[in-house]
């Protein structure tokens, strides 16, 4: 990709829907309130936009995507659902951009949603009538099994583990948009139900109905409907190699390889970042991926956390939204609710949780089980002001 | 009650015996069972062998959330194999032997759960 030539391209308008427990709601529901949002928001005439991406997990009807956008006003334009496990919304967002910055259409919709109240999941894997997944493989036990592995081998601890959620709920209590607006104490999270040893349940995302949509914009337009742009600056995705099997689990190789591909198309390193949304859909995760994305030497991750590094006012803040701990996770959703949070925190919006100054924010999302490969899709996008 | 393996050609008689993998005649690597193309070399000629009965926790949980097939408490975990790869793997408890990291495996090919009339014949690696 970083041989073609691409325009720039911005973000001008980004919404979300309530994030939480709303089973009350559609898919439709949920996708049209976020797209109002983003429209208002960018104060665009919704004719105005010429394509949209609509990521979406767990729906079992077809063009969701067209039906949410028909709502708000769009139709008879290029419209793709896309999936990609927890990295779905992030892959909508890549492909949005792509179109804009390559020139198949000037303004264009990342919409992301997920009821996971309505479309309860069997699992990953039971549902694609994977031996692993028939074996008893979950997404936690995975998890687990990953964060076992981290302890082994670099002495993390159960306290580490436990203060990502400690932080990130305290970011979501900052965030009038989060799911959970609570305070969790250290106690509560090693406390509380054993899931897979050693991950507890306050270590794990819950489940949660939600959308986010963000309006991408080409430079050469982007006068028109704002003054405070946000670049897309830096995009990259991959799915696993077949390293299962053999390499060790507590890094992800993807995970490293979609970050320098993203930190070279931006021209940007682990050091410019002022902010990072991630994919912590298990407290373990957060560590191992902050290793994964170079802000801080591999095996560090835990001493990190520990440190406040990661805590908002600390060098690095990582998911200053609450994360997916706090925030919740519609699957789909959450790549492109990331994006809507590093827009809010560029454009110096973030109220309580504003990271001082931020230029420069990275999100990143990582999930899918696969017999064999080290995960389905890692896709990780960058932006700056 | 009929025995069915979990997958044909998973074991090498039908319900009991060793778990069979692969070695690819292109580059002569050995594989997990259950490989349609070498990773290595892509070639899809690949030859059957039986593999190692025992091997060494790499990582282990102990589940208490259901699965689609295991009640809660159950355990899983990932083996490493002298063949050089890992496998996961339901675990079986051993009495005075808890998980470690690191502990010799072997393998115990039983049935797993019924479907229908059918005992599902798959596997589990208990400490040794």
């Amino acid at each position: 990709m970083s041989r073609m030539t691409l325009r720039r391209v911005a973000v001008i308008g980004v919404g979300m829907s309530k994030f939480g427990k709303q089973p009350e709601k559609g898919l439709v529901d949920l996708g049209t309130e976020a797209c109002i949002a983003a429209i208002k928001d960018a104060a665009i005439n919704p004719k105005h936009i010429e394509g949209c991406y609509c990521a979406n997990s767990f729906g079992e009807m077809h063009c969701i995507g067209q039906d949410i956008a028909s709502k708000v006003g769009v139709v008879n334009r290029e419209m793709v659902r896309v999936e990609n496990a927890c990295a779905g919304g992030s892959t909508a967002v890549r492909e949005t951009f792509l179109a804009v910055a390559t020139g198949r259409y000037d303004i264009g919709l990342a919409i992301g949603v997920d009821s996971m109240t309505t479309c309860v999941p069997k699992g990953p894997m039971a549902s694609n009538k994977d031996i692993d997944g028939e074996l008893g493989l979950t997404a936690p036990g995975y998890a687990a099994l990953q964060m076992r592995r981290h302890m082994e081998k670099y002495g993390s601890t159960n306290k580490q583990f436990a203060l990502v959620s400690v932080k990130n709920h305290h970011n979501g209590s900052l965030n009038p948009y989060a799911m959970y607006q609570q305070e969790m104490t250290l106690e509560e999270v090693l406390g509380s139900r054993m899931v897979c040893d050693p991950l507890t349940l306050y270590m794990i995302c819950p489940f949660t109905d939600g959308a986010a949509a963000v309006i991408f914009c080409s430079e050469d337009k982007v006068a028109q409907y704002t003054s405070t742009p946000v670049w897309m600056v830096g995009s990259a995705l991959r799915s696993g190699d077949y390293s299962l099997f053999w390499k060790e689990i507590d890094a992800s190789p993807m995970g490293e390889q979609v970050a320098a591909e993203a930190y070279e198309l931006a021209g940007l390193g682990p050091k410019d970042l002022d902010l990072v949304e991630l994919h912590d859909a298990f407290a373990g995760c957060e560590i191992s991926n902050t290793e994964d994305l170079g802000l801080c030497p591999r095996g560090e991750g835990g001493v990190l956390i520990e440190e406040g590094a990661t805590a908002l006012g600390g060098r690095i803040p990582v998911s200053p939204s609450g994360g997916l701990l706090a925030q919740g996770h519609p699957l789909s959703a959450s790549g492109v609710r990331q994006v809507c949070e590093i827009t809010w925190q560029l454009r110096g919006q973030a109220g309580k949780r504003q990271v001082d100054g931020a230029k420069v924010g990275l999100a990143h999302m990582e999930g899918g089980i696969v017999s064999g490969i080290q995960g389905g899709a890692c896709g990780i996008n960058i932006f700056t002001r | 009650m009929n025995k069915v393996p979990i997958r044909e050609g998973l074991f090498t008689e039908k319900t009991e015996g060793d778990l069979v993998g692969f070695k690819c005649k292109g580059c002569l690597h050995v594989l997990p069972p259950l490989t349609v193309t070498c990773p290595y070399c892509y070639g899809e000629e690949l030859e059957k062998m039986p593999l190692s009965r025992r091997g060494k926790l790499y990582s282990y949980t102990i589940n208490y959330m259901g699965s689609q097939h295991f009640k809660p408490p159950f355990a899983t975990g990932l083996v490493e194999l002298p063949e050089g790869f890992r496998i996961f793997s339901p675990l079986k408890e051993k009495q005075g032997k808890p998980f470690k990291v690191g502990m010799e495996m072997e393998l115990v090919v039983e049935k797993l759960w019924n479907k229908g009339d059918d005992e599902v014949i798959g596997y589990r690696f208990q400490p040794v």
